[in-house]
């Protein structure tokens, strides 16, 4: 059965992390599927990043990407980058360039080979849905997906581009004056 | 547990006491009820948790793991242990020096993979300490990136592979085509062991191109040679792939290979009934070849393809081949696969599968499986969101022609960052199955405090055999009970 010391542990981590919000992504370097080494600071210099950790076996992760694709496609001007990162270990990381040309993809595929990037992103399963705003912080994270998980991801987007928004309005209201 | 909760209390006053970031996730497992084995029927419970965090800043970064099984759920009867699953200090700068828990995979892990996988039984030690598969050394890494040039360096110790040195030097110097060199040695008492490997990786415009061969020497032996091909052509809208794979490892004192994660170069089976039977690959002895076609059509995306397997050498006469020799005595395997995603009007999705596997046992007649595994899902009202998944298959004995039928069924209510509750139906008219024709689940998912936690409950029966996750498969024994599984992070 379990003991009173496992309940005081549970309820300390619920505590926890309930009062640690603010959580800054880890930079990595990985290999994309054409062999160059891709940085998240690379990508953080062009805007907010949101990542996909996905699997060619993975079937959620196939019925996610279109909605996460649709996202991107909308704020791709504005500086949003997708990066889609496979956590296929060597049993299938040859199926990950195929399938993602396949798809037509046009947004960056690395490889997490060992999953060890997913890992430090708290993930243990894809499909993973993180959002890193340009200061570098985390501001969504979603392990699964559900159907209509879209619509959070891109309310989530639309406000990091708010404050954006905002500061160009009065501008262009003051340039009659 | 007091460890942990000691840990976990240190880890709140350095991170809230310093400029350090703190990140953490754990997991809790716990099962109550019984499995059956053959006509026995037993208790099985057991609890696990696994902690871990990241404690960075300045550049550095301290990684760790730590274990509670009370008992775990694998291997048997369970592993009762506290204890350190991995640690590691590591600076990040223009290189990245690690020391502690070791992981690493080079090229296609043909000659090195480093890793963990709770999917995966335990390393068959004289002396289990650990319930799942990890074969991450202690030891220290160095790893370098560069414009042109990857470089790995490592160095470490365990119980599987004794005193263990690899390096691996990756080499882009032109835009289509990269090359890597790996070279592995370790020595666990008399077992004295050198792998070389070579791969390249060359795309020109609609045409892809991959090829590894890892040779392999182990003290007063042959020498052992191990290749694995990759092609895809991308011609109009259809993309064919080929893969090709020739393993010929030396198995170690525990009579396995030590390299457990190469390419399977077969369908990655994603439904439930033909993953429950599907061919465990020989990493030690097995020649194979896999052939596939994708095409999407508008809103959908068909695709087909067929793997063949054997051994690689008669062991009658020691000849060797280089392709599958489909004939009983070889242990022949052959696979087809065809499927189609559909994307229709309403945000509705329609996934279906079919299969066709055919695998001889060494020596033993042919069984066929054929199976048909459909996925249905749509909007109902708001954000909740109808799922039903249905999938059959029929077992055979081509000697005898005796045949049974296995159905699956479930359906689900999702909503989205809530959770979803799924009622589940296996029957299985197996003649030999221990188990009870049909077997009713539920399970129930709750998401909370913005995702962060992540409930799963589960009461019912569970049919056993091999249960797939994460694109790797272990042999489980049917359960009756409940199961509970709380991820959080934060």
């Amino acid at each position: 059965m379990i003991q009173k010391t496992h309940w005081l542990i549970l309820a300390a981590l619920l505590l926890a992390s309930t009062t640690l919000l603010a959580e800054p992504a880890q930079d990595f370097t990985l290999k994309d599927i054409n062999g160059k080494n891709r940085t998240l600071t690379e990508y953080l210099e062009q805007g907010p990043v949101l990542i996909a950790f996905w699997a060619t076996w993975c079937v959620p992760c196939k019925k996610e990407m279109p909605g996460l694709i649709e996202i991107w496609q909308e704020y791709a001007e504005e500086g949003l980058c997708l990066l889609a990162i496979a956590v296929d270990t060597p049993r299938t990381q040859s199926k990950v360039k195929s399938y993602a040309r396949s798809q037509k993809w046009e947004m960056p595929v690395l490889l997490d080979t060992s999953g060890n990037l997913m890992r430090k992103y708290q993930g243990n399963n894809p499909p993973l849905t993180v959002i890193i705003d340009q200061t570098g912080e985390i501001v969504y994270k979603h392990s699964g997906y559900a159907p209509g998980d879209e619509e959070k991801i891109e309310a989530t987007v639309a406000m990091l581009f708010e404050p954006l928004q905002l500061e160009e309005a009065p501008a262009e209201e003051q340039e009659p004056e | 547990m007091k460890q942990l909760a000691a840990c976990l209390i240190c880890l709140l006053a350095v991170a809230a006491a310093s400029a350090l970031d703190l990140t953490a996730s754990n997991e809790l497992r716990l099962a109550v009820g019984e499995e059956t084995e053959g006509d026995a029927t037993r208790d099985r419970n057991y609890i696990e948790n696994i902690f871990g965090f990241d404690l960075s800043g300045y550049g550095l970064l301290l990684h760790g793991e730590l274990g509670a099984y009370h008992p775990s759920e694998f291997p048997g009867d369970g592993i009762e242990t506290d204890r350190l699953l991995a640690g590691w200090l590591e600076y990040n700068g223009p290189l990245q020096v690690r020391l502690g828990t070791v992981e690493a995979t080079f090229g296609r892990g043909l000659a090195l993979s480093l890793y963990r996988d709770r999917n995966l039984e335990t390393l068959r030690l004289d002396d289990p300490v650990i319930p799942y598969f990890d074969n991450r050394p202690l030891g220290g890494q160095l790893l370098w990136w560069g414009d042109k040039l990857n470089l790995n360096l490592l160095g470490g110790w365990n119980d599987y592979y004794g005193r263990l040195y690899g390096c691996n030097l990756e080499i882009h110097v032109l835009e289509q085509l990269q090359s890597g060199l790996s070279v592995v040695h370790n020595v666990n008492g008399d077992f004295d062991q050198t792998l070389a490997e070579y791969y390249n990786d060359l795309t020109l415009g609609d045409f892809s191109l991959g090829f590894n061969q890892v040779f392999q020497s182990v003290t007063g032996d042959d020498l052992y040679h191990i290749s694995y091909l990759n092609a895809d052509y991308w011609w109009l809208d259809f993309t064919f792939a080929l893969e090709y794979k020739f393993f010929h490892y030396y198995r170690n004192r525990y009579n396995q290979p030590d390299f457990m994660n190469p390419p399977i170069t077969m369908n990655e089976y994603t439904t439930h009934l033909i993953s429950r039977h599907r061919r465990l690959v020989n990493f030690s002895d097995e020649t194979g070849l896999m052939l596939e076609i994708r095409r999407p059509v508008g809103a959908s995306e068909y695709f087909i393809n067929g793997a063949w397997a054997s051994l690689t050498r008669s062991e009658v006469s020691g000849e060797e081949w280089l392709l599958p020799n489909l004939n009983e005595r070889y242990h022949g395997y052959q696979e087809y696969f065809g499927g189609g995603t559909h994307y229709l009007p309403g945000e509705k999705i329609l996934i279906w599968n079919a299969a066709l596997v055919e695998e001889a046992a060494h020596g033993d007649a042919w069984t066929r499986k054929l199976g048909v595994a459909t996925e249905y899902e749509q909007p109902l009202s708001g954000r909740l969101h109808g799922k039903l998944l249905l999938e059959w298959m029929r077992e055979q004995n081509i000697r005898t022609d005796e045949a049974f039928n296995d159905w699956a069924a479930e359906a689900s209510l999702y909503l989205s960052h809530v959770g979803h509750l799924t009622a589940k139906l296996d029957r299985s008219e197996d003649p030999e199955a221990t188990t009870a024709t049909n077997l009713y689940g539920a399970e129930a998912v709750l998401e909370f405090f913005g995702g962060r936690h992540k409930l799963v409950l589960f009461y019912g029966d569970e049919r056993g055999g091999l249960v797939c996750s994460s694109g790797s498969c272990r042999l489980v024994k049917p359960f009756s009970g409940f199961k509970l599984s709380l991820e959080s992070w934060f």
